[in-house]
């Protein structure tokens, strides 16, 4: 048995304010394990296979297109009996008295991702769409020589076929399921900005470091040229000043979102990465002095051209080789 | 666009006395209706 909330936001586009938008979100954390639910995981892709796919597409020569799902986890079937109180202001006149029992699944509860997931996951395998190996929220169906790819982040869809017949049918599927939103070549995914043109793909985050250096204050900073120092030493730094480490851990998590389209801050952001446990005012530099770096190189980013030839090449750890 | 509400309620309270927010909310609860999320059932069921 659950109570519930109401829980408002609305939807700014550039600080106007576009749309109330109101979610009913169940109180998921008074369910018990094994009476309101049991199985909880739910795959989401990494940003790596995002990435994957983009340089795949580009060589291949084809446009992804995205759209996402409406209310997705009012999607997902509930097993479990899960019980929710009628919210309050909205009761039913005749029953006032009387509770919700869940058929599918409700923002909030528990197993929610999940059965979103499952319930996506079962309509495209029944459909003809094979799931990836390693990756089992990439889906590939083949027919004859043509190809169609989708790729799925909870509620997010980015999809490319070598046919246009097949995005449509893909769409066309899709519709018949779900009720779907926001459907267009892809341009914007999780905060990464997408330019699609025939030469290549450009992939960048400008918006989002810029977001960063806001956050953390540091927007009319100095610009450096590098991200870190040549003569960078870094240490533990036991006697070094202790700094505020939830701002620390902050910067570091901000940071990594934004290697995504900058592996080139990589080293330096996983060197930084090592001191959070402890961080004092040399890591905190160091962490600062990436940000002046990203100051001066906010628009950069990634650009996949066309047709380039690709050679997959994989490297491991000597520890693989043991046996 | 124009029937935006330019407040963003704090409580259920301050949201029930917002006529904006109330449509905000139905528009919210009728997505159950049109997905078959619930039904009510008397409490003495379970």
């Amino acid at each position: 048995m659950d109570a519930n909330g109401f829980s408002e936001n609305k939807l700014d586009e550039s600080g106007v304010i576009t749309r109330n938008k109101a979610r009913l979100v169940a109180k998921g954390y008074n369910q018990e394990e094994g009476i309101d639910y049991s199985e909880t995981f739910a795959p989401v892709a990494r940003l790596e296979a995002i990435r994957l796919l983009l340089a795949f597409t580009c060589m291949s020569g084809f446009k992804l297109f995205q759209m996402d799902v409406k209310s997705a986890f009012l999607n997902g079937i509930i097993n479990e009996e899960v019980y929710v109180e009628q919210p309050s202001g909205f009761e039913d006149h005749q029953h006032p008295n009387h509770l919700y029992k869940l058929k599918k699944a409700l923002y909030g509860i528990k197993q929610a991702p999940r059965q979103w997931y499952e319930r996506l996951s079962s309509f495209l395998l029944s459909n003809g769409y094979e799931r990836g190996m390693t990756d089992k929220t990439f889906f590939i169906k083949k027919s004859n020589s043509k190809i169609i790819l989708v790729q799925i982040y909870v509620d997010d869809i980015i999809f490319g076929a070598t046919n246009d017949s097949l995005c449509e049918e893909f769409v066309a599927a899709m519709q018949g399921e779900f009720e779907m939103s926001m459907m267009g070549e892809l341009s914007i995914f999780l905060g990464l900005q997408v330019k699609q043109s025939k030469d290549g793909i450009f992939l960048s985050q400008s918006k989002y470091c810029k977001e960063i250096l806001k956050k953390f204050e540091m927007e009319s900073c100095k610009e450096a040229s590098t991200p870190m120092p040549s003569s960078c030493y870094m240490d533990a730094d036991v006697a070094g000043k202790e700094v505020d480490q939830t701002k620390y851990r902050g910067f570091i998590g901000s940071l990594l979102y934004l290697t995504t389209s900058r592996p080139n801050i990589m080293f330096v952001v996983c060197l930084c990465v090592r001191f959070q446990t402890n961080p004092k005012e040399s890591h905190l530099k160091a962490a600062k002095r990436i940000l002046k770096y990203l100051k001066g190189t906010t628009n950069v980013g990634l650009w996949y051209p066309s047709h380039s030839p690709i050679h997959l090449i994989g490297y491991s750890d000597s520890d693989f080789c043991r046996v | 666009m124009t029937f935006v509400s330019q407040i963003e309620p704090k409580s259920i309270e301050e949201a029930l006395k917002d006529d904006k927010w109330v449509a905000a909310m139905h528009e919210g609860l009728h997505q159950f209706t049109r997905n078959y999320v619930w039904f009510l059932v008397p409490k003495s069921d379970q």
